[in-house]
């Protein structure tokens, strides 16, 4: 009877031992994604980089809609097929992604006093929410990109009115060709590799901004 | 006092060699043997106190929880010494055989927790008659008549322990050991009742027979009345207050299906199985009581012997573009022939113990083990069956391709060009420049696919010994597909075994080994799915051409073609490659201390885990890819559960009482790898090295879980009339937020049995009432609550960040499902007439969803905790034995209908979408139905004083306009349906059984993208018919006009054809399409320059032409959208056991031969080649999430498997 209670005891020891091998994890700290890192810990530059690559890629891809928007109507590959005005697919969906892209670089470089950044990245929101504008008119633009902030005014922000929109990218520019016009020297955490367009000169954006500033 | 008898010489190895029986389950081996303790009996009978031998019987049945089957009167005045009665003994045989040696009696065991009780040395039955005798001296005159025979079981074997009765008396007695039995009745009159425990009763009028032999017969019904409940905790029907749907694993492997999911298809009121293609190894979806989670794919949670095993429905991946491959659900692991018993746990009530997890309902599945086994035996399972294609997609085979009436061109997707079979020549693709005779092949499908073959042998010893028992068993299962070059294979080893290490103390476990693999899966949706491919080749084209489908002297490079950018069937078949494996190994280690007659502790620990490696091999030259591609993926997931639980069970006068409580920890993690790429640099050279540069795209993640978890329930019975649980549950989840992460979970529910309360008529054999309340939860997937950025592919040399798109809520709560169900069980006219039916309301709130949002904000999506989603349904069995003789026919019909209806969403939110496939959106409105399907509007004449009102209005050039926004759309539909019925069947006759289960799917629709393309371009026959006929065209718009419903109202309506013998108008020089006589216009009006209508019915004049071939109204889903209702052959089996003449000559115990069929459909209202099962579709993107009611190029033909199947124990 004692032996039997022995081994008995023995095999739920070693069962509790199991259990409590296992137990010991913290809950929250398992719930930390290992797939990616959080904001607080992202470099600008790497935000940088899909910034730009998507910018370029969605402004090439223009072609196909503008050409057709400009001819008025065009051949589908379809034999009866007419692509009369049909570019309602072509949203700004995309735009808005990439501002958001855009915009948590600029929060980290304003976090991190990366003057570069910032002015690249005042001058890639323009650029964005002027071809915005350009294509669609009035857009979202002051309450846009803060959903993260929560409140209705922020998930469905409201249309600004073009004008309005020209008048904050004349803003923007006008403080991106300060924050650029600095001692090339002066600037710091540029990645060149990253700044796909420029590599990492702050001149040559100093000089798209003022373009940019002339087109508005 | 000494009990056990001990060498000291042998505790160490007491230790050791039980451990090692634990650890290496090596627990057959007699070597152990002589550790068992062995019980010393005290025998003597003294002058101390006496209790009634019936008062000892009963403490020992509840003690030991058996049953004991007596003679009442046999033991009416005898009794035995509480010493020896209230002794502790260890086993219920050591018990029995005390307090009957001492009275002269001994018991036989004949079940598994069943003994009989007879007299000692000589045949009780002998003794019976004088006192029978002496108890009768009443009145009358009594003729008193002594009856014999032999009772036997179905297996010819002497059956002890039956119950003989006379009939309304209480005159009996009991078969001896050999089935033999003895009993002076009243006279020729009296008929004698023969009943055993798991046997039908048989009643057999007495006449001038003295010389009985009866057959018992298994009633599998009553069999059934102990159910697997949850934790795996075996329970009584009768006292459940919910319903449990059961099915015996002779019912799954009877006809054995690849994935045993299927095998549960009409079987189970209240569960809808829904196969997502006719490959067999394709994703099957279980659902049950109706989908009420938008976040997930509602599955249940599996449960196999304790083991809560991973499936999922969504098991798709993409390599290479337009390669969607789905690589099939894992619980397809599982082999049919292991399966003992299966219990679907529907609602919250049932799986309420389950907490989180149990929130779409949970399925126990029980492997045979050789508990049961008579000593040492063999068995053996085989089965082949044949899938013999007949049915094929009803296109048409009038035409060669080519869009334009009588212009052959090889590489348009239309077929609408020459006329075939009608002397036209052309030269084609193979034929040199040479003009050929253009002619038809409609038997290119037939020509292409294959006669599938699946074959699968099993292979089980078992073993019962004195201190435990074990089962080994092994299968393999072989598919050959109907597609050429399709298969998939599955190796399982499964082992089962309990041992005994001390009386009270039994070790057991169950572990599963297997892979599951194929060389070649196909691919679904159009792209590298060989069926679009088949589907493709024009009719003028022999498939048989193309069966050598590389350009000679290009092998491995340049496939051949028709056309270029076409793909060869045989190319996509053989050369492109999907193939995989999947390594899996579950089980568990189980304690079970008894450590009072009342008191149980079982410890457990399982293991889950699989690792799954997924290779595609796209050649070059495949359309989408011409420099080929190459994916690797390697997943990884195990999952670990150890619980614990502790039960008390007592007696308190005319209650029942049991109460457990225990714990489970559980722990989820995995990890997937994916390389793939688009481009490789050296033809035919499959490795992630052969990548061109720059192009390989990497990936990996990996996941962790955890839920911790207490619970308790209680099981209160009063007097076999009333029984109440209570349970509750308390999880910590650690994908919910600290705050939210604990939840508490409780449930009750209350069984009446009517029958043992009331007086109620004869007819009557039991009836139940029974209501259940029950709340479960649902967490959610890890990393939902805080935001990371991932690492994007890289641009150039450039890496990447990326920032999430959809808002995540650190504050999530779980979902919460609350669920009410009320329903009855009644067995009438001794159970010929079986009713099952119950009533369930299902509100499952704070549902995990993700809202889309405008992408102004930032973001495209929001995770939130809202809305209500409520579901209403019945669950109906109805059981008819209409036969009960020596042809006995059961029958059993399972009703299932389930409402879903979204009540709240959140605010502003007006509805949620599932899905939207083409022109079709599957979104349900708040206050609608789950499964709803919209389409576009068509613009339409809306000015109610014009003769045209409600007519379309066509654009200018002739064309149906459509109107896509939200509130143009209309309903076109619901992809669930109305009700399904299961009808099974079961007949018996001497040495045959036929088996059949018919599955009747009634409503529904489902939009078909195979009809879409199919009829787009001008390839269904079904399209070519529905032109509307005329005669002659000055009458048209008459006609046309004169039934404006019939003819013109609608997307569907076109007139004309694609010669003029069909109806082809002629074009005029002025229009785009001239020249030509394929002529077709859709009835409607437009609008001249100056806004006014003008009718477009056909007068040459006025009306729009539009070649026929192009006339489809793509823009609407109606158009390609039908009826889902159908009825299918799920199985059927015709068996034969083999008389023992033959078996005994071989030396088995017995053998059955049994021929079957499955799957065969047998009627469907669309009747357009497609199953309406198979409506259930991933989607379109690399992570496609399966979405019912979508069906593309789900086109494997219907067959009609031929089957046979052997099985034979020794």
């Amino acid at each position: 009877m004692k032996n039997n209670l022995k081994y008995t005891l023995f095999s739920f020891a070693l069962l509790a031992a199991l259990m409590v091998h296992t137990s010991c994890e913290d809950l929250t700290e398992l719930n930390e994604n290992p797939n990616g890192i959080t904001l607080e810990n992202a470099n600008a530059n790497l935000l940088l980089s899909t910034v730009l690559t998507e910018s370029a890629k969605t402004y090439a891809n223009l072609g196909f809609s503008v050409s057709g928007v400009m001819q008025y109507t065009q051949k589908d590959a379809w034999l009866t097929g007419h692509n009369q005005y049909v570019w309602s697919d072509q949203g700004w969906d995309g735009y808005y992604g990439i501002l958001r892209t855009n915009d948590k670089m600029l929060e980290r470089a304003e976090e991190t006093d990366l003057a570069f950044h910032q002015g690249v990245g005042l001058i890639m929101k323009s650029f964005l929410f002027g071809t915005i504008t350009d294509l669609w008119g009035d857009a979202p633009y002051s309450n846009a990109l803060q959903g993260d902030e929560g409140g209705n005014a922020n998930l469905l922000p409201a249309y600004d009115r073009q004008e309005d929109i020209y008048r904050g990218i004349i803003t923007d520019l006008e403080r991106a060709n300060e924050l650029l016009s600095g001692d090339p020297t002066s600037y710091i955490g540029i990645d060149e590799n990253s700044d796909v367009i420029y590599g990492g000169d702050a001149a040559q954006w100093q000089r798209l901004a003022n373009s940019l500033l002339l087109r508005y | 006092m000494k009990l056990y008898y001990q060498p000291p010489e042998y505790r160490l190895g007491r230790y050791l060699s039980s451990w090692l029986s634990v650890l290496l389950v090596i627990l057959c081996l007699p070597a152990s043997a002589h550790f068992y303790p062995e019980t010393t009996l005290d025998t003597r009978i003294s002058n101390e106190k006496k209790i009634s031998l019936k008062d000892a019987l009963s403490e020992i049945a509840e003690r030991h929880n058996i049953n004991l089957n007596y003679n009442a009167k046999q033991i009416a005045d005898l009794s035995v010494s509480t010493t020896i009665a209230r002794k502790k003994y260890h086993s219920p045989e050591a018990a029995l055989h005390a307090v009957l040696n001492a009275a002269g009696l001994e018991y036989k065991k004949i079940g598994d927790t069943d003994y009989v009780i007879r007299a000692m040395k000589e045949p009780f039955s002998e003794m019976v008659p004088s006192r029978l005798l002496a108890y009768q001296g009443g009145g009358g005159i009594l003729v008193q008549i002594t009856v014999s025979g032999t009772v036997q079981d179905e297996n010819n074997n002497g059956l002890p322990g039956v119950n003989v009765l006379e009939k309304n008396t209480s005159n009996g007695t009991i078969t001896d050991i050999d089935g033999k039995f003895s009993l002076s009745v009243e006279g020729e009159a009296s008929t004698l009742v023969f009943s055993s425990i798991g046997y039908t009763t048989q009643e057999i009028p007495v006449g001038n027979v003295q010389d009985f032999s009866i057959q018992m017969q298994t009633d599998t019904r009553q069999l059934s009345e102990v159910v697997v409940t949850a934790l795996g905790i075996t329970r009584e029907q009768k006292s459940l207050g919910y319903s449990v749907g059961e099915i015996s694993g002779e019912e799954m492997s009877r006809v054995p299906q690849e994935n045993i999911l299927n095998s549960i298809a009409g079987k189970v009121s209240g569960v809808q199985i829904q196969s997502t293609s006719g490959d067999p190894g394709s994703s099957v979806s279980m659902v049950i009581r109706g989908a009420t989670s938008l976040n997930g794919d509602n599955q249940p949670l599996f449960v196999i012997d304790g083991v809560p095993v991973n499936n999922t429905l969504n098991n798709v991946t993409e390599f290479g573009s337009r390669n969607e491959v789905d690589w099939g659900n894992a619980i397809s692991d599982l082999n049919p022939d292991d399966i003992a018993d299966i219990s679907v746990l529907k609602g919250p009530s049932a799986a309420a113990l389950y907490g989180s997890r149990a929130g779409n309902g949970v399925v126990l599945i029980t492997t045979k083990s050789g508990k049961n086994s008579q000593g040492f035996g063999v068995s053996i399972n085989s089965n082949t069956v044949m899938d013999i294609p007949f049915r094929y997609l009803p296109f048409h085979s009038n035409f060669a391709a080519g869009q334009r009436e009588g212009i052959l061109d090889e590489g348009s997707a239309y077929w609408a060009g020459p006329e075939l079979d009608v002397g036209n020549t052309a030269p084609i693709w193979n034929s040199n420049g040479e003009a050929v005779p253009l002619e038809s092949h409609p038997d290119n499908a037939k020509n292409f696919l294959e006669n599938g073959l699946t074959t699968t042998n099993n292979i089980g010893i078992t073993n019962a010994y004195d201190r435990g028992s074990f089962r080994l068993s092994y299968t393999n299962m072989f598919n050959d597909g109907v597609i050429p070059g399709t298969n998939l294979k599955r190796n399982t080893v499964n082992l089962s075994s309990s041992y005994n290490i001390a009386p009270t103390l039994t070790v057991s476990t169950n572990i599963n080994v297997g892979q599951t693999s194929s060389d070649n899966r196909p691919a679904n949706d159009r792209g590298a799915n060989p069926l679009n491919a088949l589907y493709s080749v024009p009719q003028h084209i022999d498939i048989r051409d193309l069966e050598n489908f590389w350009v000679p002297g290009q092998e491995g490079v340049q496939q051949l073609s028709y056309s270029d950018g076409a793909n060869n069937p045989y190319f996509l078949a053989h050369a492109l490659q999907n193939s995989f494996f999947r390594n899996r190994a579950f089980g568990n280690i189980i304690l079970e201390w008894q450590i009072t007659p009342s008191f149980r502790l079982m410890g457990r620990t399982a293991l889950d885990r699989f690792s799954e490696g997924r290779e595609t091999r796209i050649p070059y030259s495949y359309n989408r890819n011409r420099r080929g591609a190459y994916g690797l993926q390697n997943l990884y997931r195990q999952e670990t559960n150890t619980d614990f639980l502790a039960t008390y069970e007592k007696e308190v006068g005319q209650f029942s009482l049991t109460v457990s409580g225990g714990g489970n920890i559980m722990r989820q993690e995995g990890s997937a790898l994916t390389n793939e790429t688009r481009e490789l640099a050296i033809p035919g050279l499959f490795t992630i090295g052969n990548a061109a540069p720059g192009s390989i795209q990497a990936i990996s993640t990996r996941f962790d879980k955890a839920i911790y978890s207490i619970y308790g329930l209680a099981n209160i019975g009063f007097r076999e009339m009333v029984f109440l649980d209570l349970t509750a549950r308390n999880d910590w989840s650690s994908t919910l937020p600290a705050a939210n992460r604990s939840y508490f979970y409780p449930s009750a529910s209350l069984s009446l049995l009517l029958d043992n309360m009331l007086q109620l008529p004869d007819f009557v054999t039991m009836a139940k009432l029974r209501a259940g309340w029950a709340q479960v939860g649902n967490d959610t997937d890890p990393y939902r609550l805080e935001p990371v950025l991932s690492v994007l592919p890289d641009w150039g040399d450039v890496k990447r960040l990326g920032v999430p798109s959809t808002l995540l809520n650190a504050e999530l709560k779980p979902e919460i499902a609350t669920s009410f169900e009320i329903g009855t069980d009644l067995m009438l006219f001794e159970d010929r007439l079986r009713f099952d039916i119950t009533y369930y309301e299902l509100d499952n709130e704070n549902q995990i969803l993700g809202i889309r949002l405008p992408n102004s904000s930032g973001y495209s999506a929001k995770q939130i905790n809202a809305g209500l989603v409520s579901s209403r349904g019945w669950d109906i069995s109805v059981g008819v034995t209409p036969l009960n003789g020596p042809l006995r026919w059961d029958m059993n019909f399972n009703f299932t209908r389930n409402r879903t209806t979204i009540e709240e969403l959140s605010d502003g939110i007006e509805y949620f979408q599932l899905w939207s496939e083409g022109k079709a959106r599957a979104l349900t409105f708040v206050g609608q139905q789950i499964g709803d399907i919209w389409d576009r509007d068509y613009v339409r004449v809306e000015d109610e004083s014009s003769p045209y009102f409600g007519w379309p209005l066509l654009s200018n050039d002739g064309y149906l306009q459509d109107r896509s926004g939200i509130d143009d759309l209309v309903k076109i539909g619901n992809f669930n349906n109305d009700f399904t019925l299961g009808i099974q069947n079961a007949i018996s006759y001497g040495r045959f059984t036929l088996n059949a289960t018919i599955d009747w799917r009634q409503g529904g629709e489902f939009y078909s993208r195979t009809y879409t393309y199919g009829e787009s371009d001008y390839k269904s026959q079904r399209y070519l018919d529905n032109f509307i006929q005329y005669d002659d065209p000055a009458n048209l718009p008459e006609l046309l006009k004169s039934n404006p419903e019939e003819y013109i109202i609608g997307v569907d309506n076109r007139v004309g054809g694609s010669t003029p013998e069909r109806g082809g108008f002629e074009f005029s020089e002025d229009s785009e399409f001239f020249p030509g006589t394929d002529g077709a216009f859709i009835p409607g009006v437009y609008q001249d320059e100056e806004g006014n209508y003008v009718e477009n019915l056909g007068d040459p004049a006025t009306t729009r032409f539009i070649p026929a071939s192009s006339i489809y109204p793509w823009d609407f889903a109606r158009a390609s959208t039908f009826d889902a209702s159908f009825v299918k052959l799920r199985d059927i089996s015709l068996g034969y056991s083999l008389p023992e003449v033959i078996t005994d000559k071989i030396g088995m115990r017995d053998a059955t031969v049994a021929i079957y069929s499955r799957n065969i459909i047998l009627w469907t209202k669309a009747k357009n080649g497609i199953d309406p099962e198979n409506a259930f579709q991933p989607g379109s993107s690399a992570h496609g999430q399966f979405r019912q009611g979508v069906e593309r190029w789900n086109a494997m033909p219907w067959v009609i498997p031929v089957g046979i199947k052997l099985s034979a124990n020794f």
